[in-house]
């Protein structure tokens, strides 16, 4: 594939991801000036960016879609469901262009006609008026922030916030003081405050209306400054005014580049002239170039871009645009940060290719091996009695800390926010809710909360699972949750955070639970739990039962799941890099399923055990205790083995059995137990005998060893032996 | 009584001047548009008692005692005062 398609393909999902999530965050506050602004940038950008490679399909779809929000920005039009939907409808085409493009690395066949389909689409919406009748957005910002700001030069770089606040006339009838909250706004710097319309003769002035439009600048944030102000809030406009000096780029410009810009743009607007082409051309590199000087580089690349654009499609719009963007002082296109506080992070940023990283991660991994076998090394010349241990056991420990740093911040740059895999789900959710017509909203927390790469990639598929089940099995008809004194809007929340080691995320619904007695039920109808088992088990083990493959209780498939394929494929997923996964449910209240997953996936902390003189890792993550016992308290239940410990009946497998190794074990009068819980269930796994415990770079098994039952992977021991770890949910089940 | 017009004429407001002020300030501004308004004693007033005073613009003998009027809305009154030169302040573009 052409190195500017790839690299398109990458740019456009990210704006994608961020137009996304702006728009569904407009839904819910379609005042939210900030994430007006952001969809716009994303959507702009979507079209400088398919004007690159040629793709003016895309560019046109894009463009009905930015003129919506361009409208929105000038006030000229409400964001409604309608439109919002319209924009999403926009991205999931350019989503399935996409897509194509990555298997082809070619533009789409039949784009044109789908480009058109979503044109018309958003005529339609417009009641029949064409879309682009307005022309490209001007200078979007409102002024009266600045000039607030530009009256008083003392304020300087305290001022951060503007709002300006116009009370309903009749605001003093319901007690409102509007001066009064402003007075109590969070770091007041300076107020001003005109008439709403001209005074009329004192003796015609009505006293009990307010005819005020209140603005100030505070030193708070944006959001203090949203608190403070209430339920005063729709009658506002806030805006956060970024500050030169705490850029340092310097956002602002200067008079002069100003100018010079502007200048650009009027030039621009002499169309149809001889000589055009070259006109544009050479309006599109000075104002590059000012931009440049400015120390604003990624603008200046924007406009380069939009140059391009303009060149081969022979239309100033673009780069129009471009120019009016930078001119506009918004951050640049390409940061696009969602909110205040990434736009310092965005920059530090850098891009490289993964399989970079994976080389570092693997050769790090290398470097623990050699790191091991100096251990190795240091013990057989402590055996041997020189004085060569003691020196070799100094550096060992020198070595060990320093490969451990190393590891460490190299398995950092593999690191990700959850936020990537999140960010598709509100829309999903969004599409589950309507499709099922119950209604529900998804509160996500903790979503910049950090995991490894590969943990991140792999969690929305299992996420998705879960959701669905919670809208489809959980959350419950609108009349239903009436009938039980339940809000309408069910609320799924979607939850974030590091426990330790762990990376824990959790999704619960407030719906009806899962039907404990429904689960035994289907379990012997089955057949895939024994009855007296069933019996014997407790709600809690019962409700993990819904983890057992082939395990469905609806009693109606959908669309949406109930084929049963649902949570044994999550269990697998998870558990594949490690993790394990629960469920919590109470009846009439909802369920919550819980991730528990590595931070980073390559490093595990084991046991080593030994069984018919062979050497297996056990993840020490499960093992409860260790115990040695009676080798006749093992009392066989069918064809199987149970000890029973602390009152708690607890089966037994004998490791070099069920690896095949031996068929029966010799027997002993004693018998090593280690115990272990997986997904809430305890195990014993009988060994020879227990090693010492160490922490390993686990490699997934390749090539023949891959299908291996019950082994999760392997690893290369100090002494160069390998290890491999077993993979106990398998080998219990 | 936080509004009341004292022997020389001057309009004095006084403590915590509540919506209902506005009323009377503005009849007594009415009655008498030279009066000088004397807010040194003046701790907050409500937002229609200040608006009475920003459309009629009168003389006003300060600084007011609350901080918020001494701060932000003197220097308001004053801008107001100065710019309109006595009439009524222009309207918001």
């Amino acid at each position: 594939m052409n190195e500017f398609v790839a690299q398109f393909l990458v740019e456009s999902r990210e704006h994608i991801e961020q137009a996304t999530a702006d728009l569904l965050a407009l839904e819910n506050a379609p005042e939210d000036r900030e994430r007006l602004d952001s969809a716009f940038r994303a959507f702009h950008t979507l079209k400088g960016s398919a004007g690159i490679v040629d793709f003016a399909a895309m560019s046109d779809a894009v463009h009905a879609a930015e003129e919506v929000l361009s409208e929105a920005r000038l006030g000229m039009r409400a964001i409604t469901p309608v439109s919002i939907g319209d924009c999403l409808a926009c991205l999931d085409q350019v989503i399935q262009w996409l897509d194509a493009m990555e298997g082809t690395g070619e533009l789409p066949e039949h784009a044109t006609a789908e480009s058109q389909a979503v044109v018309e689409r958003f005529a339609r919406s417009a009641g029949g008026r064409p879309p682009g009748a307005v022309s490209a957005p001007g200078s979007m910002r409102e002024t009266w922030a600045e000039e607030l700001r530009a009256r008083d030069a003392t304020l300087g770089a305290k001022v951060r916030t503007a709002i300006r606040y116009a009370p309903e006339a009749d605001c003093f009838y319901e007690g409102d003081d509007p001066l009064a909250r402003i007075a109590a706004l969070p770091g007041l710097l300076a107020i001003d405050a005109e008439p709403a319309s001209p005074w009329a003769p004192l003796e015609e002035l009505d006293p009990f209306a307010c005819n005020l439009v209140v603005t100030a600048l505070t030193s708070s944030s944006r959001s203090e400054v949203a608190a403070s102000m209430g339920d005063a809030l729709p009658r506002c406009d806030i805006q956060e005014l970024v500050d030169d000096d705490r850029l340092g780029a310097g956002r602002s410009l200067p008079p002069l580049a100003r100018e010079i810009l502007e200048r650009q743009i009027a030039l621009l607007g002499e169309t149809g002239v001889h000589g055009a082409k070259g006109r544009v051309a050479s309006a599109g590199l000075v104002a590059a170039n000012v931009l440049r000087h400015l120390g604003r580089s990624a603008d200046a690349e924007q406009i380069a871009r939009a140059l391009a654009t303009t060149l081969a499609g022979n239309d100033a719009r673009s780069l129009r645009e471009a120019i009016d963007l930078a001119l506009s002082e918004a951050p640049p296109p390409d940061a696009a940060p969602s909110s205040p506080a990434d736009a310092q992070t965005t920059a530090r940023t850098l891009r490289v290719d993964a399989a970079r990283i994976d080389a570092l991660v693997s050769l790090t991994g290398e470097l623990t091996v050699a790191k091991n076998a100096i251990g190795h090394a240091a013990k057989l010349a402590q055996e041997s009695d020189s004085g060569l241990a003691v020196l070799l056991k100094d550096r060992f420990a020198t070595l060990d800390h320093l490969v451990g740093e190393l590891q460490r911040s190299v398995l950092g740059m593999r690191v990700l926010p959850l936020r990537q895999a999140f960010a598709r789900l509100p829309r999903l959710l969004r599409e589950m809710s309507s499709d099922l017509k119950k209604p529900a909203r998804l509160v996500v927390e903790g979503a910049e909360t950090e995991a490894d790469k590969a943990i991140v990639e792999m969690l929305f598929e299992p996420l998705l699972h879960v959701l669905r089940n919670a809208m489809d099995h959980g959350v419950e008809n609108v009349s239903t949750r009436a009938a039980q004194g339940k809000p309408p809007v069910a609320t799924i929340r979607l939850r974030a955070g590091r426990q330790g080691e762990h990376v824990v995320v959790e999704v619960s619904d407030d719906g009806a639970g899962i039907d404990v007695a429904r689960i035994r039920q289907v379990a012997l109808e089955r057949d895939i739990i024994p009855e007296d088992l069933v019996a014997a088990m407790s709600d809690q083990e019962a409700t993990n039962m819904i983890f057992e493959p082939g395990f469905s209780t609806a009693r109606v498939v959908t669309g949406l799941s109930g084929r049963g394929v649902g949570m044994d494929a999550v269990r697998t997923s998870v558990s594949r890099l490690g993790g394990q996964v629960s469920v919590e449910s109470r009846a009439g209240h909802g369920t919550t399923v819980r991730f528990t997953l590595p931070f980073s996936v390559m490093m595990t902390r084991v046991m080593v055990v030994r069984a018919e003189e062979q050497s297996f890792g056990i993840p020490l993550d499960a093992v409860v205790e260790t115990l040695r016992i009676d080798a006749d308290r093992i009392a066989p239940i069918g064809a199987a083995q149970a000890v029973v410990l602390r009152n708690r009946t607890i089966p037994v497998v004998a490791l070099a059995g069920a690896l095949g190794l031996t068929q029966d074990g010799r027997p002993t009068a004693e018998a090593t137990l280690v115990v272990t819980k997986i997904n809430g269930l305890y195990g014993a796994l009988r060994v020879d005998r227990i090693g010492e415990r160490m922490e390993v770079m686990l490699k997934p098994l390749d090539g023949l060893l891959a299908g291996m039952r019950g082994v999760a992977g392997s690893t290369l021991l100090g002494d160069g032996s390998v290890l491999l770890v077993l993979d106990l949910g398998e080998l219990f089940q | 009584m936080t509004v009341r017009v004292v022997s020389d004429g001057t309009i004095e407001l006084a403590g915590v001047c509540p919506n209902e002020d506005a009323e009377r300030l503005q009849q007594h501004l009415i009655a008498d548009p030279q009066a000088r308004v004397d807010w040194r004693s003046c701790i907050a007033a409500h937002t229609s008692v200040i608006q009475i005073l920003l459309a009629a613009t009168p003389v006003l003998h300060g600084p007011p005692a609350g901080e918020f009027l001494r701060d932000h809305i003197a220097p308001l009154m004053q801008r107001h005062g100065c710019e309109s030169a006595g009439s009524n302040p222009p309207a918001v573009d």
